[in-house]
């Protein structure tokens, strides 16, 4: 998988052209199948030593695949109100899509992505990057990522100035 | 519709039980492992057997010329392809000898995985920054909800 700076930075900056909240959902989206399907197995390591039992994660790592990652994203939507909760559903559907898209284009050594799970279980894989190609790309991604919504943010308020003046 | 709150007494749990569903079905599927996992819990099984292992830890270098490579918290005897020095993190390709010795035919190092690392932990809290910024949990009509920032502030 790229880094998780990358990850965010690849859906904050076409993000750019969205409403915030949408664009922040994108990228909530963009880390979802890593915070949930990737960070408590690295807990879980690094707490072997103390006893704590190796696994328990398994069953997330389901949602660093595509059909797992929508459903969850359909759950978290649920915390939004009613009237936006499609979109915001379909915004962090598609930013985990894009995730794990990403993934697949990494060399795996041929175990990539099991983009159709439950369906099959067959591994895709287009070997563009090596594991950490992305680690010195991510700092220049995330300063163009910040750049693009500065330039948004400073659009914005001027216009509101404009037109409370 | 499917998503309203009308009909979110049905749909949320039976979403909850999918996913479950899904994630026992992908606990149980063997083809949901690295075909070298087993080779970690018994490497005498993989006897004959050419595996890559992906992203180890050499945690200890034996004079006579072996490693001790980990992964999580199990431990794997290898020989060959050096010179690897304690702290490497490596990607192996070799063959599993009848003892359970894995033969390394190759090593390709890792040196950019630490600062891999430190993006991640960078990542998470970028994320979380926005979020705090662009999201507000709010008391509606509904129950509490996370709202976007500015909606009901008045």
């Amino acid at each position: 998988m790229p880094d998780l700076v990358t990850h965010l930075a690849s859906a904050l900056l076409p993000g750019v052209a969205l409403r915030r909240d949408r664009a922040a959902l994108f990228a909530l989206g963009s880390a979802l199948p890593d915070l949930v399907g990737r960070v408590p197995g690295i807990a879980l390591t690094a707490m072997a030593s103390f006893g704590v039992p190796q696994g328990l994660d398994r069953p997330l790592g389901v949602v660093h695949q595509p059909l797992g990652a929508v459903i969850a994203a359909a759950l978290l939507a649920y915390a939004l109100p009613e009237r936006g909760r499609p979109i915001a559903a379909l915004a962090i559907s598609a930013g985990a899509i894009l995730h794990v898209t990403l993934d697949a284009m990494q060399d795996y050594g041929g175990f990539g992505q099991a983009l159709l799970y439950p369906l099959s279980a067959a591994r895709f894989e287009w070997p563009l990057f090596g594991p950490e190609a992305t680690v010195p790309l991510a700092p220049v991604l995330a300063s163009a990522a910040a750049v693009a919504w500065g330039i948004r943010i400073a659009r914005e308020r001027a216009r509101e100035r404009r037109g409370l003046a | 519709v499917i998503l309203s709150d009308r009909h979110r007494a049905f749909v949320a749990p039976a979403l909850g039980v999918a996913l479950l569903a899904l994630g026992a079905a992908w606990t149980l599927d063997p083809r949901s492992r690295a075909p070298a996992d087993r080779c970690w819990a018994e490497p005498a099984a993989c006897a004959g057997e050419r595996h890559r292992l992906p992203l180890v830890r050499v945690v200890d270098v034996d004079p006579g010329g072996s490693y001790l490579l980990r992964s999580g918290p199990t431990t794997l005897r290898a020989i060959g392809a050096g010179p690897l020095v304690v702290g490497d993190i490596v990607s192996v390709d070799g063959f599993f000898q009848p003892d359970g010795t894995l033969r390394i035919d190759a090593a390709a190092s890792h040196p950019w995985r630490v600062h891999k690392g430190a993006l991640g932990v960078i990542g998470v809290l970028g994320l979380a920054a926005i979020l705090a910024v662009v999201f507000r949990v709010r008391r509606t009509g509904a129950g509490w909800r996370v709202v976007p920032s500015g909606v009901g502030d008045a």
